[in-house]
């Protein structure tokens, strides 16, 4: 399936909207939220082919609101993509015993970032 | 010892001698010379024991006993329990006491330093310094001195934690103009005019020496307060120098310098962090060909002592003066004519180095060469390795 729409919660506002651009620019349809439970609130209405999620985020962090939409028969088959500053490999293994299909490194190259995902996403057969 | 001359002299007295008066006085000075050596101890400001080769206490201060926060008396043992036991019970690392006291009188004639942080009644950092002593050119046990470094110790940890958290807050911000800059310049560059891209270029590489800049501090930080993790496991210092030679070929051929790797193919494993290591000897290598003339060669070798593995760099540049060599290892201190030319440096990658190689519980250092050049070097010890310093803090 080639994946098209994409949902991204981050909360700080810049990276945010580069993020948007840069995804934008790479052929996908962004919709932005600011933190994990505004992601799975939106994900109540409208599903998407694919959710990144920021690692860090107030209220709710991209690794919880991971395992609760991979506990939710209704959007657990979605892949979840973590963006995250802590890069140790302690903290890749948790994203990956969350659910997650792929990990991120911030700071990312904002000219790679829409590459990046789209290799993941076609390295992963539930992409 | 004072008693048992006193009794001496009561029993003279008895047999009837007629030196008293010269015995009075010889009981009078050695009084005196005891109350002089415990002013003298006392007044003090480290904490000081002196063990036999036993290992039994056999004089103390008050102010050993003050920093240890232990009974004067429990000091000696004649309490029923041994204040080691309470000492370790309070110590930061109760695991490692024991094991950290032995390493002192491991090597009767070496002297030994190290730190014992204790948790309670108070926090207290001591940094612990023994010595062997001698008596009539015997060895007759060790001296240990307490020296409270508490305040030290927190302003240390307050100055890593300080440029941890400036280097993170900045970071983000950062990393923002550093992306939105190579978007703009990336997806719209063609609809800009030659002058505005070229602002736009001279913004994004100022950005990314900023970010390396951060990135750096960050890093420097974060080793230096022990948070950084590192992954020990034996490391092959052949392969390692190899590895960097390869990795550093195009700069030398940049650089029309050749690399050259000398030593002993069978030099022995190091326990260390392969990339961290990796990290040193790549800036080590680059700083060499900076400053290699063209057509030069830069020594790579690995030479085996008695305490580990000593790594060298060398080149055949202009050298550096010797009262600059040491200053090289702190932050951006660049030393020589060519600071100019090296834009590409943050600054950091010697002070980085040290501490990567104080991690592994090595040292660095740099040498003149005769008649031209310079020598980096790091020593690699064979076993010890300090995996938690005692200025450990929480995770950022």
């Amino acid at each position: 399936m080639r994946v098209r729409t994409v949902l991204l919660a981050e909360d700080d506002p810049a990276i945010r909207r580069i993020a948007e651009i840069a995804l934008g620019r790479e052929g996908f349809d962004v919709y932005t939220v600011g933190d994990g439970s505004e992601a799975l609130q939106y994900l109540e209405d409208s599903l998407f082919d694919l959710v990144i999620l920021d690692g860090l985020m107030p209220k709710m962090d991209g690794l919880e609101a991971c395992r609760r939409m991979k506990a939710n028969p209704r959007t657990a088959r979605i892949p979840v993509i973590i963006l995250s500053a802590r890069s140790q490999q302690a903290d890749v293994a948790a994203g990956r015993a969350a659910g997650a299909a792929g990990y991120i490194r911030k700071p990312f190259d904002a000219t790679r970032l829409g590459r990046q995902v789209r290799a993941i996403c076609r390295s992963r057969a539930q992409c | 010892m004072l008693t048992a001359l006193r009794r001496a002299v009561h029993a003279l007295r008895h047999t009837g001698t007629r030196h008293d008066e010269d015995l009075n006085r010889a009981l009078d000075e050695a009084a005196r010379q005891r109350d002089l050596f415990y002013s003298i101890i006392n007044a003090a400001s480290d904490g000081l024991l002196l063990y036999d080769t036993t290992g039994q206490l056999v004089t103390a201060n008050q102010r050993a006993a003050e920093l240890l926060a232990v009974a004067f008396s429990e000091l000696f043992g004649r309490a029923s329990q041994d204040p080691h036991d309470d000492i370790e019970g309070r110590s930061a690392d109760p695991a490692t006491y024991r094991e950290a006291m032995a390493m002192h009188f491991a090597s009767p004639d070496a002297s030994h330093e190290d730190r014992l942080e204790l948790r309670e009644p108070r926090r207290r950092v001591l940094r612990r310094y023994s010595r062997p002593f001698f008596q009539g050119g015997q060895l007759a046990g060790r001296v240990f001195t307490y020296t409270d470094v508490t305040t030290e110790s927190d302003l240390d940890r307050m100055k890593s934690e300080f440029v941890s958290t400036a280097s993170h807050e900045l970071r983000t911000p950062l990393t923002s103009i550093h992306g939105a800059l190579q978007l703009a310049l990336a997806g719209s560059g063609h609809k800009l005019d030659e002058e505005d891209r070229e602002l736009l270029r001279i913004s994004l590489a100022s950005t990314d020496r900023l970010v390396r800049l951060v990135n750096d501090l960050l890093d420097l930080s974060k080793i230096e307060a022990g948070r950084m993790p590192f992954d020990i496991l034996p490391v092959d210092v052949r392969g390692l120098l190899e590895e960097s030679a390869r990795a550093m070929q195009g700069l030398a051929s940049q650089r029309s310098a050749s690399l050259v790797i000398h030593g002993l193919p069978d030099a022995p494993a190091v326990p260390g962090d392969h990339d961290h290591l990796m990290r040193v000897m790549t800036n080590l290598v680059s700083n060499a060909l900076k400053y290699a003339p063209e057509r030069s060669e830069v020594r790579l070798a690995a030479v085996p002592t008695s305490q580990g593995v000593e790594i060298r760099v060398e080149d055949q540049g202009p050298g550096i003066p010797a009262n600059q060599l040491d200053r090289l290892f702190q932050p951006f201190s660049r030393v020589g004519i060519h600071e100019r030319q090296t834009a590409g440096g943050t600054g950091l990658g010697l002070a980085i180095s040290r501490a990567i190689v104080e991690q592994h519980g090595g040292k660095i250092w740099a040498e003149r060469l005769e008649p031209r050049g310079t020598r980096f070097a790091f020593l690699l010890p064979y076993a010890e390795f300090h995996t938690a310093p005692l200025t450990h803090a929480a995770v950022a």
